[in-house]
Order: structure tokens, then C-alpha cells, then sequence
């Protein structure tokens, strides 16, 4: 694994204020596991954290937010030119346990999640994504288009229900109560997808988001809580995570 | 054909086979960067701060980029000296690459107990003595702001060593000069410099400081001027060697602080954004010496410095 500039292919505008860069993967494409990430240079001092948004024969795809000066000069790469990456780094989703699975999405946690979907096809999937209004409810038509019908909602009502995320995994449970769950979004969302499943008594995956320096496990900068009398005081998100189970973060019972 | 330049680099008794390591605390304990990095190129790795005890660190967020910089506080967690010796140091030896092991404490009791158990340990090239930690027993004074907590520090250190102890200094006192001075009194073999230097962002958001801990180190390009004149002055006034760091990204960044004056040099957050940087700075080092007429490292060290007036006694310039 080394450091590799790769060629964008393709530059998509799904939504407002997102971009979606696909570039020639090489043979990196083949190799990724879905909740893995890619760190890459956008300019400045450090590299960003993208998750893969999606694979398609040798290209693969990083879909994000323009949210800060990393993000806005990777916004203006243009097909032709090269990024440099580093990857795949840290740890993905696990492939789908037996029975129903929910792939619970929330904002720009939602690219992930929609390559595991691309990547098991059989698995038996509902979708559930949320973000905080129209614009940000990133995806819907790739999902349908692998013939899922997710469930939506923001937070202001402008497109599917009105209020948050875990709302409709908390209806979902009580139609599929032996299901498990793969997550991926804002820390508050995790928690409360953690306090549901736990309550439920089934597994769940979460993928978290903390801020990088190194990427590889070196700095110790990108930490998360592990569970109160648990193994270890910290976790790095990098290569300990980004996904991680359930009980790694909150233990045994319930959170 | 043009001689190839000589990158053997010299702190002290220790030859590395060029002047380039990794700074402690940004090459984690080895392997974390061993797919992107060739390791065996290195002309040293200085790890991560070591304790006698594991250390938890700072609650996140840890790190936080400002201009051509980085603002850290990961709070010296570490796993603490058993855990080291026992998971990373049989990696690290077999590396074979020049080794040196970054020590914190927070009593002069600590560091010296870190430095009494790695004494029964092979393949450690030197210890570099990290005197940028609170001292608890003084209310959270760093022990690298008083030249008199510095020198019992670096003496408990050097007399339980066994090998070559380098001190590495903070930049955040007007005493940088005092302090390297009680270092080299207390027995140290050689000073690196700089440490990162304090400050603190805002999370206009969250209205608050961007980083859990509140304040941080700053590193990065945006310190490299304060390195520099760091380096510049303590080579000339005190009478060791000098490791130089802050902000390397080329080798002409390392180039000016052999000029200005230091032996060898160190690159941390520079990694971060390309994992090759140091072996970048090693491979281009050679042409970069050629370039300002200079056929070895050794010729550059200190080329800067007035002719004749390398010690002390040396006026202020600025
Ligand atoms: C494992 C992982 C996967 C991610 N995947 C995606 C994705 O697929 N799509 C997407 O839009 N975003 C994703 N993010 C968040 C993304 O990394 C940040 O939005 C981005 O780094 C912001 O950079 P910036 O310079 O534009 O913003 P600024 O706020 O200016 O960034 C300043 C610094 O903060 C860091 N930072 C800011 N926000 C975050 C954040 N939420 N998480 C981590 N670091 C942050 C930046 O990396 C940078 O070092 C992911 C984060 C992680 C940790
Ligand atoms: C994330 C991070 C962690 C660090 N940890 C340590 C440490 O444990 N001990 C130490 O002496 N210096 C530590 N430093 C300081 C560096 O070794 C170095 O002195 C400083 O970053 C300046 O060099 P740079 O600009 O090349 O990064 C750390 C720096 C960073 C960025
Ligand atoms: S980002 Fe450096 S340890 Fe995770």
C-alpha cells in the first residue's frame, strides 16, 4: 500500500454543495471493503477522510460535502487531473449477518452505506437515511436504483417524514425484531442507533468520524471513547475503526 | 561526474547514515507507517513520549489545521515503558534503524524510572528526554521553563541511562539558552529543538476551543523561522550538537537548519501529509548540498554561523 495519485474520471454534482468524484482506481477498487476510507490531500497541511461512495468496475467514487477549505479545493478538481490518496485504510462493515439488516444513514454518513448495498446484493436490505434537509439527503435515486426503496426523513420535513433517522429505526424494529444493523453518521445519531439495538438486544455496526492527522494509527489523534471498564480507554477511528461494533464502544449492556 | 555528496550525519558519538529521523510522536512506535514508508532508509525514528506508567492523553478533538500548520493536543498518551518494551522495541529492533526513545514524566522520579528500565534494553540508540511535560509537583510548571527543574531531570536521567541523552527543548520560554545550558551542565550529549510551540484555535461553531484539551502545539511549516533561530542561537552558545525540527518539508527546509547549525534534523507533521517526505528530503538532500557548493552534511552544519564565534559569548543579532 502506498500513497498513489489517481485520475478522476468523472465529476458529478448530485446535490447542492456536494461533489462526487469518480477516478480510475487501479487495483484498489478490488480490494476495498465498504466502510473503509481513503485519506486524501486537498491542499492544505493534512489530508481529509472520505469514505468510498461506491465501485464500478475499476473506478471508484468519493462523494462529500463542501464544508471547509479541504473540501472546497477537492470540489474544484477537475476530470483529467490526478488526487492522492492514501488507502484503503481502517476497518470496514462486516458482510451481512443472517436475517433482516437495516442500513441506517445519516448526511454524508449515507456513501458508505450505499457500497455495501452495491457490494451485497442478495443481502437482505431495508434502507433508512435521514440528513437535516432536501438537499442533504444525499443518494435516494442510486439506492432505488439497486431496487431498494429507502426510508427518509429531515429534520425540517422537506422531504420524507419530518424528524430524525433513528425514528424510523425505532418503527423498524418492531416489524423485524430479529434484525441487525450497519450505521454511519453524525456521533449523536450512533448513539442513539447504539441505544436502540442494545435495547433490542441485536448487533449493530457503527462508523464514526473523528478528526485525522496521520490515518495509520500513528498520532493518536482521531480517538473515541471505548466502553467505561472496557479494554482500552481510546480507540482510534483510523485503524481501529472507522466502523466498529456496538459493544466496542458501549460495552455489554445497555448504553 | 560530480562526487556523491556525503549524507553520514554525526550527533555526538552516534553516526547516522543520514541526517534525517522522524520526530517523536508523529511515526507513532514503528510500524503504523511501515506500508507507505521505507523504513530502512531513515536515518533515524525517535518515537512516541514514554512513560513509566500508560498515560490516557486529552479528550478529542486532538488535532486541528491552521495555516501551514497543526495544532495538537494528544496529551502524551502512551501505553507506558512495559507495554513498550513487551509490543514495539522487538519490531523496532529488528528494523536496525537508528532508534530513539522519547521519555516523559511527571516527577523527576518518573523519568528517571523510565530511563533506569530501558537501560536493561538492547537497541536503543539514545534517549531523547521530553521536558515539555507539566510538572505536577510545581502546579503544572513545564520542568523545560526552569533550568534548575531541567537540570535535576536530565541528571536523574543521564546517571541511569547508560547511553547518550538528548534534551529536547521548548520553545515557549525566554530561558531556552539558560535551559540548554543546565542540560549540557547536567550531562546531556546532544539538545533537539524545537518542540511545538502553544496556542489555541476557536470552533466558531461550538463556541469554545477547537481542541479537547483546550490549548495545543502548534507545528508545521508555520514554525519553521522559530526553529530555525532556535537552533541557530543554541548551537552557537551552548556547546553541543544540535537535532533541528519544525516545519521540514524539503531538503532545502533541512538544509537551513544544518546551516543554521544543527547536526541532524527531524520531520513530523510533514508525514502526515506525505508519507514519503522524509525519504523525499533524503533523496533530493544530495543535490540540494551540491547546489549551495557543499560535498557533505558535515560541511553544512553550522555554515551559517559567523566565522569564528560558534560558542558562547556570542552577541545577539536581531
Ligand atoms: C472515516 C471518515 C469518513 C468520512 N467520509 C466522508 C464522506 O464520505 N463524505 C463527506 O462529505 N465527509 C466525510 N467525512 C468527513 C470529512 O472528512 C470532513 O467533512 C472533511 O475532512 C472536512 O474538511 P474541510 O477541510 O472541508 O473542512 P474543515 O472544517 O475546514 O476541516 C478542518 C480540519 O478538520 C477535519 N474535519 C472537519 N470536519 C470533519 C469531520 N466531520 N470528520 C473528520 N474530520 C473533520 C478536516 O479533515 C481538517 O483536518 C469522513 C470523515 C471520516 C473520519
Ligand atoms: C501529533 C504530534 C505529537 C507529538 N508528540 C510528541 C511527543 O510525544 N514527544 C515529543 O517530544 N514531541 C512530540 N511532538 C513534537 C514533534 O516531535 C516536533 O517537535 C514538532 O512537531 C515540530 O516538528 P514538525 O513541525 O516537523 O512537526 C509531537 C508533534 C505532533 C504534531
Ligand atoms: S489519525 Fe493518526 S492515529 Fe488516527
Amino acid at each position: 500500500m502506498r500513497a498513489v495519485r489517481l485520475t478522476i474520471v468523472e465529476r458529478r454534482a448530485p446535490a447542492p454543495e456536494h461533489v462526487e468524484l469518480m477516478v480510475d482506481a487501479k487495483d484498489l477498487a478490488g480490494r476495498l471493503v465498504p466502510g473503509q476510507f481513503l485519506h486524501v490531500a486537498a491542499g492544505g497541511t493534512l489530508r481529509r477522510p472520505l469514505s468510498v461512495s461506491r465501485v464500478e468496475g475499476a473506478r471508484l467514487g468519493m462523494l462529500f460535502r463542501v464544508v471547509g477549505a479541504g473540501t472546497a479545493w477537492l470540489a474544484e478538481r477537475d476530470v483529467g487531473e490526478t488526487v492522492d490518496v492514501m488507502g484503503p485504510l481502517g476497518q470496514g462493515y462486516p458482510p451481512p449477518p443472517p436475517g433482516p439488516l437495516a442500513l441506517v444513514g445519516g448526511g454524508v454518513g449515507i456513501p458508505p452505506l450505499f457500497f455495501y448495498a452495491q457490494r451485497w446484493p442478495d443481502a437482505a436490505l431495508s434502507v433508512l437515511l435521514g440528513a437535516r434537509d432536501h438537499d442533504s439527503l444525499i443518494m435516494v435515486d442510486d439506492f432505488r436504483g439497486l431496487g431498494l426503496r429507502p426510508g427518509l426523513c429531515t429534520d425540517d420535513g422537506s422531504r420524507g417524514k419530518r424528524g430524525r433517522v433513528t425514528g424510523l429505526l425505532r418503527d423498524w424494529f418492531l416489524e423485524h425484531p430479529d434484525g441487525s444493523v450497519m450505521a454511519c453518521g453524525p456521533a449523536p445519531m450512533l448513539h442513539e442507533v447504539a441505544r436502540l439495538t442494545a435495547a433490542a438486544g441485536r448487533p449493530a455496526w457503527l462508523g464514526f468520524e473523528q478528526r485525522m492527522g496521520c490515518g495509520v494509527g500513528a498520532c493518536l489523534a482521531c480517538v473515541v471513547p471505548g466502553a467505561p471498564g472496557g479494554d482500552r480507554v481510546w480507540y482510534r477511528v483510523c485503524t481501529d475503526g472507522p466502523v466498529f461494533a456496538r459493544e466496542t464502544l458501549y460495552g455489554e449492556g445497555r448504553p | 561526474m560530480t562526487p556523491v555528496a556525503d549524507l553520514t550525519a554525526r550527533v555526538g558519538e552516534i553516526v547516522l547514515p543520514n541526517p534525517v529521523l522522524a520526530a517523536s510522536g508523529t511515526f507513532g512506535f514503528g510500524p503504523e507507517y511501515q506500508s507507505f514508508v521505507e523504513m530502512s532508509r531513515l536515518g533515524g525514528i525517535a518515537v512516541k513520549g514514554v512513560a513509566v506508567e500508560p498515560w490516557p492523553g486529552n479528550p478529542p478533538p486532538r488535532v486541528w489545521e491552521t495555516p501551514s500548520g497543526l495544532l495538537n493536543s494528544i496529551g502524551l498518551q502512551n501505553p507506558g515503558v512495559e507495554a513498550f518494551i513487551r509490543d514495539d522495541l522487538p519490531f523496532l529492533r529488528a528494523l536496525g534503524v537508528v532508534l530513539v526513545v522519547n521519555v516523559i514524566g511527571h516527577t523527576v522520579d518518573e523519568y528517571r524510572r523510565v530511563s533506569e528500565r530501558l537501560a536493561r534494553e538492547s537497541g536503543i540508540a539514545a534517549l531523547e528526554v521530553n521536558i515539555s511535560c507539566p510538572n505536577i509537583k510545581e502546579g503544572g510548571m513545564q520542568f523545560g521553563h526552569d533550568p534548575e527543574r531541567a537540570f535535576e531531570v536530565v541528571r536523574a536521567v543521564v546517571e541511569t541511562a547508560g547511553r547518550p541523552v538528548w534534551v529536547k527543548l521548548s520553545p515557549n520560554t525566554d530561558r531556552v539558552l539558560e535551559v540548554g545550558e543546565a542540560a549540557r551542565s547536567a550531562g546531556a550529549a546532544a539538545l533537539s529543538a524545537i518542540n511545538t510551540l502553544v496556542g489555541m484555535a476557536i470552533d466558531l461553531d461550538l463556541r469554545r476551543p477547537a481542541l479537547g484539551g483546550g490549548s495545543g502545539g502548534l507545528s508545521g511549516p508555520a514554525i519553521r523561522p522559530v526553529g530555525v533561530r532556535v537552533v541557530y542561537e543554541v548551537s552557537r552558545r551552548i556547546g553541543l550538537p544540535v537535532v533541528g525540527m519544525g516545519g521540514i518539508e524539503t531538503a532545502r527546509d533541512a538544509l537551513e537548519y544544518l546551516m543554521a547549525g544543527a547536526s541532524a534534523v527531524m520531520v513530523g507533521t510533514a508525514t502526515f501529509g506525505r508519507p514519503d517526505a522524509m525519504t523525499r528530503v533524503i533523496d533530493e538532500l544530495p543535490d540540494a548540498l551540491r547546489q549551495y557548493g557543499f560535498a557533505s552534511v558535515a560541511e553544512a552544519v553550522g555554515a551559517a554561523h559567523p566565522r569564528g564565534r560558534t560558542l558562547e559569548g556570542a552577541p545577539d543579532e536581531y
